[in-house]
């Protein structure tokens, strides 16, 4: 535990009930069946399941990308399904941050564009976002590298300037899907501790997927997932430091 | 190769093709459009020249009342007389070698044929009739025979000849002006000598009298005034007792044969003309005369065929341009899409050859359905040719003949080498292309295209500057020299310079384009909002498909605007030309009754020879000028009184010849055809002149340059034997309805004077009037009024039936059907590349929609960027199109008067557009940005973004 971020309450994010079904052809798959978890602050919460279990279906709906077919989310006290498009994304511009698997930088923008492009797009000012844009580009360790574009940088770099870009804009919450799925083992470590010292030193929130059981390992809070339901819920066995 | 394997090939093959299959069928499309389009060119170009050969045979028979492809042999065997027995093989071997030989040769079918035997220079001796002396009339005839005669007669008195003669006497039949002319009596016999009076004299008897079964009888070659001397007598009989037998008789034989014009076709022309030419040649020697009329309309005929060809091969040029693009465009496109698969396949060892093979398969299937596909398409793309009747206007016209030819197969595989060429470029490239280029790919160092490489660009502008100065200087030499141009609406050659102009524009503007970008982003980037800054760094850095859609925006926009535009001023130039040749769009000419013998009376006034002062003044009547301007369909009327040669006085004693033309100033303005611009001031400004005073005359510059007059000077003017007028000059005038400033011979002078003025103190003298049609009045409509009010016209000239027969001109016709088929087509592959660039970059940026959208960006603002790029990129390439276009316009169209003689060129050429064009192009332009917006709309409404997201999974 550092920072005193829990001004309100111990857990940034609470799903209640959460089930979500598609139409597919003439039948309902049931990705999600009555899910409910709680998101701990300043923790790193790994969802883990095998592929299918319904990782991403879950991080898409935690992070207003998706709806839930039923049941309740809510982001430090805010009802994010009742809440409107715009308000939804305005959510995720200001207090949330994406890291996908495929990493999904721009490719036409150099790394520190890449940054600099979503603090423009959270509202920073010129001088703002440019003192931020190199702070989050060093503290990836990429900052010798900020001028190069997606396609000179090796994957685990590439995955780096993705969490440089989700954290620039000081989300309350990270939400990371199989950041390191693409990537093999050593690099995967790599950015996971990257992931651990932005929850250690920094206090971020993290919500990351994974289904690789060394990654599992270092997480503050383990939910696992099985065919759309929740399994297991660990709690605090964290990482062997 | 082993079966199996290349089985699996074209399994291969096949499955290539349906994975991308919108891509392969925008190829077909675009496989089948341009053999279609290829094939296209010889129909269309033998379709206007059938036509083009139709109306020549049709206008000769108009002209010369003959039937087109009548052909005549003849061979005079007076030659012979001295050896009277060597005339009859001579004939038989002459009529065989005509009949097997030249006729067959020849491959025209024919319709008709006659041979006609004759005995000249006969003459028999009578007794004057009148008169009872004694003096003695030679009156001459001849003893014809014509091959099957009995079938195509009909007797008018008499009877049919007995082919037998008895005691000696031949029996014959004649026309009614033989009876006239040689003054002969049924029934009776005469003595006929010969003018060689070794030869037997013969004795006829006029049996009967007739005339043509048939007057349409292609059987009567000859005009039947022709036989006014003649006595026809029984052909058998003929040849026996005056071939066969020698005699020393003068004998004279033709075979005339007529040609089934209707089947002279465009492909035996040359064949005839050949045939001709050697029977001709070898004929001479043997003195066999060879008559075919029509030879020298086929020659000129062949002559026009061949620049017409090359005309309109070379206007497709920028079509099969556009296409070849637009091929190589669809081809690079699924290409990249199996990139990275072509890759993985060369490094597990398979060859490049291997992999350009099924890239070569599958444009060889789809070359095979566009050859099956596009002669079809070809007829098809002939009947909207033909149908073209100025620049992007139709109207409904007989089709033309159109069937797929033999050269239109051999177009059509060209169209089809083009396609394969356009297509196997990009996957040659790729074949070679290895996984460590592929990597190398995402990086920034791309390769440039080959023609930034080589500054293809420039090459080509250098080119089209060399050009257009070369055609500068000509057009320079045609003006001085009023050198006399060819007949071709668009010079082949000009046309080609303008659109390498135009495509090395379009290139040098993509060229420039990213720079220009980039200088403005470099400028307002911190300031921009996110879209605004996205938009700008996607368009300024991804360097990839959006050329090949600029291509076509700036290549169809700029031909569509120079297209329009050469096409336009063709037109309208041919239009003011008659116009103002004519004066306005009626002249008439009524009929003036005078006291002079009808065949003089009421003359053309444009042409009295008779200047001297001393001819008797004829004396005319007016006829009443009041029916004229009540005429149905006229808006206004005025009386114009035109002298070609009238007597100027000027000061100081000096006299010159001009022409005269006295107008109604008020009235004039209204009636006749003039174009402001052809005078320093507006023409009213001069009418307004003439107006204010009666005695006020306007002059040629021609006139008072060479006498030095200015204005106020006073002159005196007077014609025939008319009284002389004075006149105060008011103005000098360069142009002024029907006045040629320019000729070749002389100085064309003239003055012009008030009408009411001159009629006041001259004699009455024949006047034209001229008429202003009531718009959308119809010709049949005025025609038929003048008909029913007995108005009696001695000629008209209807100056909007001319540019409609202008208008008909195959030439024209074949420019303007192609200018508008290019920019149709050009059109139609830019609102096609335009759906597929932004579909495919739409699709493959799907990835990059959704992390916008996951980073909090809102689908307004996504939309906002791809508007924004939309106008970058579609805005800026139509602007340069338009741009482009109109430079090219500016630049190269008044070119296009090197193919007018300086005297056809009044009034002088000037380049034309219609808004109406403009306003066409731009609401493309506008429908194209307006369905760019459509389809973002609909595509970020679909958008899921975690469906988005999850692709970039795969």
């Amino acid at each position: 535990m550092s920072t005193g971020a829990s001004l309100h309450s111990p857990f940034v994010l609470t799903a209640d009930g959460v089930r979500r079904s598609f139409q597919v052809g003439g039948g309902t798959v049931h990705a999600l069946h009555e899910v409910s978890l709680r998101v701990p602050r300043g923790r790193l919460t790994i969802l883990q399941g095998p592929s299918g279990s319904g990782k991403t279906t879950l991080i898409n709906i935690l992070g207003a990308l998706d709806y839930p077919s039923g049941g309740q989310v809510e982001f430090e006290h805010l009802d994010i399904v009742a809440l409107s498009d715009h308000e939804r994304d305005e959510l995720r511009r200001l207090r949330m941050g994406f890291v996908f698997q495929s990493v999904a930088l721009i490719g036409v923008m150099s790394a520190f564009e890449n940054v600099d492009f979503a603090l423009r797009v959270a509202g920073y000012d010129d001088a703002a976002r440019e003192r931020r844009a190199a702070d989050c580009l060093s503290l990836v360790g990429l900052r010798g590298r900020m001028h190069h574009r997606p396609g000179e940088l090796s994957g685990g770099e590439q995955q780096r300037v993705a969490i440089a870009r989700a954290i620039a804009h000081e989300p309350v919450l990270l939400f990371a899907d199989e950041p390191t799925a693409e990537l093999d083992t050593h690099t995967g470590l790599q950015v996971m501790a990257l992931v651990r010292r932005l929850v250690q030193e920094h206090g971020v929130t993290v919500v990351m997927s994974s289904h690789d059981p060394y990654i599992v390992e270092l997480a503050d809070h383990l939910v696992q997932l099985e065919d759309g339901r929740l399994v297991r819920r660990g709690s605090g066995e964290g990482p062997a430091s | 190769m082993r079966p199996s394997h290349s089985a699996g090939l074209i399994v291969l093959v096949l499955r290539k093709m349906a994975s991308h299959r919108w891509l392969v069928l925008a190829l077909l499309a675009g496989s089948v459009l341009s053999v279609g389009l290829l094939a296209s060119i010889p129909i269309y170009t033998d379709g206007v020249l059938q036509r083009l050969l139709t109306r020549d045979l049709e206008r000769y028979q108009e002209r010369t009342g003959r039937y087109p492809g009548t052909t005549a042999a003849s061979y005079n065997f007076y030659r012979l007389v001295e050896k009277p027995a060597a005339k009859a093989p001579f004939h038989d071997t002459l009529e065989q070698e005509i009949l097997t030989r030249l006729v067959p040769a020849l491959s025209v079918p024919v319709a008709a044929q006659m041979k006609r035997i004759t005995l000249d220079y006969l003459y028999d001796v009578r007794q004057q009739p009148e008169e009872s002396r004694t003096e003695t009339l030679k009156k001459f005839s001849r003893v014809e025979a014509m091959q099957h005669l009995p079938e195509h007669v009909t007797l008018l008195h008499g009877r049919m000849y007995d082919p037998e003669p008895v005691d000696g006497v031949y029996e014959a039949i004649v026309t009614s002006e033989a009876m006239q002319d040689l003054e002969l009596i049924m029934g009776r016999t005469y003595l006929l000598h010969d003018l060689l009076k070794e030869a037997p004299r013969l004795t006829v008897k006029v049996v009967g009298v007739f005339t043509k079964k048939d007057p349409s009888d292609l059987y009567w070659f000859r005009r039947f005034t022709s036989l006014s001397e003649s006595f026809l007598i029984d052909y058998d009989t003929f040849l026996r007792d005056f071939l066969y037998t020698p005699t020393r008789n003068l004998t004279h034989g033709t075979w005339y044969f007529a040609l089934d014009y209707h089947r002279i076709t465009i492909d035996n022309v040359p064949n005839l003309l050949r045939r001709y030419d050697e029977y001709r040649r070898a004929s001479a020697d043997r003195r066999i005369e060879l008559d075919f009329g029509i030879a020298k309309l086929l020659e000129e005929y062949n002559r026009r065929a061949a620049v017409l060809k090359i005309t309109l091969s070379f206007l497709h040029v920028p079509i099969v341009l556009v296409l070849a693009f637009f091929m190589y465009m669809v081809s690079q496109l699924i290409v990249e899409g199996d990139l990275a698969e072509i890759a993985v396949l060369e490094s597990r060892g398979a060859a490049g050859n291997q992999l350009f093979t099924v890239y070569l398969l599958q444009s060889l299937l789809l070359a095979a359905a566009a050859l099956a596909l596009g002669p079809p398409l070809a007829l098809l793309i002939v009947r909207f040719l033909g149908a073209a009747n100025g620049f992007l206007e139709f109207v409904g016209r007989t089709t033309l003949s159109a069937e797929i030819s033999l050269r239109a197969y051999w177009f059509a595989l060209a169209g089809a080498a083009i396609f394969l060429a356009a297509t196997l470029l990009p996957a040659s490239r790729a074949a070679r292309t290895s996984i460590v280029e592929l990597r190398g790919r995402g990086a920034r160092t791309r390769r440039y295209t080959f023609w930034r490489r080589f500054y293809l660009d420039l090459v080509l502008i250098a080119i089209a500057v060399y050009g257009l100065i070369q055609f500068r200087q000509r057009r320079e030499i045609v003006l001085l020299t009023a050198a006399t141009g060819s007949d071709l609406p668009l010079d082949p050659l000009l046309f080609l310079t303008s659109v390498l102009f135009i495509l090395g524009c379009a290139m040098l503007s993509l060229r420039l384009f990213p720079f220009l970008v980039r200088a403005l982003f470099r400028v307002a980037r911190r300031r921009w909002s996110p879209p605004l800054y996205a938009a700008f760094i996607q368009v300024a850095r991804a360097r990839g498909h959006e050329q090949f859609l600029m291509v076509f925006l700036i290549l169809t926009l700029a031909l569509g605007i120079y297209n329009s535009s050469a096409a336009r001023t063709v037109n309208r130039n041919m239009e003011e030309r008659i116009y103002y040749a004519a004066g306005a769009d009626l002249t008439m000419q009524p009929y003036f009754p005078s006291d002079q013998p009808p065949e003089g009376a009421g003359g053309m006034p444009g042409e009295p020879a008779t200047v001297s002062i001393s001819s008797p003044v004829v004396q005319y009547r007016e006829p009443p000028y009041h029916p004229y301007t009540q005429l149905p369909g006229i808006e206004h009327t005025t009386r114009v009184l035109r002298q070609a040669r009238a007597q100027v006085s000027l000061p100081g004693n000096r006299r010159a010849m001009s022409a005269l033309m006295a107008i109604t100033p008020e009235e004039f303005g209204r009636v006749a055809w003039f174009r402001s611009d052809l005078l320093p001031v507006h023409w009213n400004h001069y009418l307004n002149r003439m107006a204010a005073d009666p005695k006020a005359m306007l002059l040629s510059s021609s006139l008072a340059e060479e006498f030095e007059l200015g204005l106020g000077d006073t002159i005196l003017v007077t014609w025939s034997s008319q009284d002389v007028i004075d006149g105060v000059v008011v103005g000098f005038v360069d142009h002024w309805p029907t006045f040629l400033p320019v000729d070749e011979r002389s100085t064309p002078r003239l003055v012009v004077a008030n009408f009411p003025y001159v009629r006041a103190k001259m004699a009455t003298e024949p006047y034209e009037i001229w008429a202003k049609r009531a718009p959308r009045s119809s010709t049949a409509e005025i025609y038929q009024a003048i008909e029913d009010r007995e108005l009696d016209i001695e000629s008209m000239t209807d100056a909007t039936q001319q540019v409609v027969a202008e208008k008909n001109d195959p030439l024209l016709q074949g420019t303007n059907g192609v200018l508008t088929l290019g920019f149709s087509v050009a059109m139609l592959i830019s609102i096609v590349g335009f759906v597929m660039y932004w579909v495919l970059t739409l699709r493959s940026r799907t990835l990059q929609f959704g992390v916008l959208r996951a980073i909090g960006m809102s689908s307004r603002r996504v939309l906002a960027m791809l508007v924004v790029e939309q106008i970058l990129i579609t805005g800026s390439a139509i602007v340069a199109g338009m741009v482009i276009g109109r430079v090219a316009a500016l630049l190269f169209v008044p070119l296009l008067q090197v193919i007018y003689a300086a005297a056809d060129q009044v009034p002088a050429f000037r380049v034309a557009s219609e808004r109406g064009d403009f306003l066409r192009i731009y609401a493309v332009a506008a429908a194209l940005l307006v369905l760019g917006g459509v389809l973002f709309r609909a595509l970020l409404a679909r958008l899921d973004i975690q469906q988005a997201l999850k692709l970039g999974e795969e």
